[in-house]
């Protein structure tokens, strides 16, 4: 009896512990609105009937600052056919980050976010992460960190939720 | 008494499960990526240290795959 006691109170320790609710594919993308480096602010709402890959990224994360010129060339090569790059930046130190994208241009959207309130709400798992957001506004596919050999099953998904084919 | 030693434990449970609810998140780890932060300093170093190591200790083998213990792979 006791002992079950003691289990059970383990086991609302551990889940009490890991309990940050990550966004899973299909569910409604969090809402979010982040300034530019112009000052002028980005609101996912605005994107709400375009294909958007929002992606979380820190200039102190190694895979995070090879995958963005890969997301680049992303954007560059579906930009016809409706997709939008966000990358959110979580450097705490903003000149870091400036630092960063002034030696690597990019012309995909970059907004930031010190703070990490956007990461909170997506519940972040790993650096890097992307989310593909379909036009109905729903997580289609979900890519954590980044290896540049397994991004052609998130490339197909990016051509599935631009030719508007339902998820499988 | 036993009822104070049993709200003593499980208060103290409770205790050490706020100190695990304070996790890191993946976003926050900017001072552990620094390189002060790396548990062998310098990469290069470390490698050297490691190659003599090996070599004199006739330590080769058991993290990596095994040498000949000359020092010269």
């Amino acid at each position: 009896m006791r002992r079950g006691a003691f289990r059970l109170l383990f086991c609302a320790m551990a889940w009490w512990a890991t309990s940050a609710l990550a966004v899973e594919v299909g569910e409604l993308a969090p809402a979010f609105e982040l300034p530019r480096a112009d000052g002028s602010t980005l609101a996912l709402s605005e994107l709400r009937g375009q294909v958007v890959l929002v992606d979380f990224w820190a200039s102190w994360c190694g895979p995070c600052r090879k995958s963005l010129p890969h997301l680049d060339t992303l954007q560059s090569r579906y930009a016809e056919q409706g997709l939008r790059v966000v990358a959110i930046n979580l450097d705490e130190v903003r000149a870091e980050a400036e630092r960063f994208l002034s030696a690597v241009p990019l012309d995909i959207e970059i907004v930031f976010d010190a703070i990490g309130d956007s990461a909170t709400v997506f519940g972040l798992k790993a650096m890097p992460s992307s989310y593909l957001i379909g036009r109905d506004g729903r997580v289609r596919a979900r890519r954590l960190g980044f290896r540049a050999a397994d991004s052609v099953d998130f490339e197909q998904a990016i051509e599935q939720a631009l030719a508007g084919d339902h998820p499988p | 008494m036993k009822h104070a030693r049993r709200i003593a434990v499980i208060g103290l449970a409770l205790a050490l499960s706020a100190c695990a609810a304070t996790l890191v998140q993946p976003w926050q780890k900017r001072a552990l990526a620094m390189p002060a932060m790396r548990l062998d300093g310098n990469r290069l170093h470390a490698h050297y240290q490691y190659q003599l190591y090996a070599s004199r200790e006739a330590a080769s083998g058991g993290d990596t795959v095994g040498r000949g213990g000359c020092g010269c792979n």
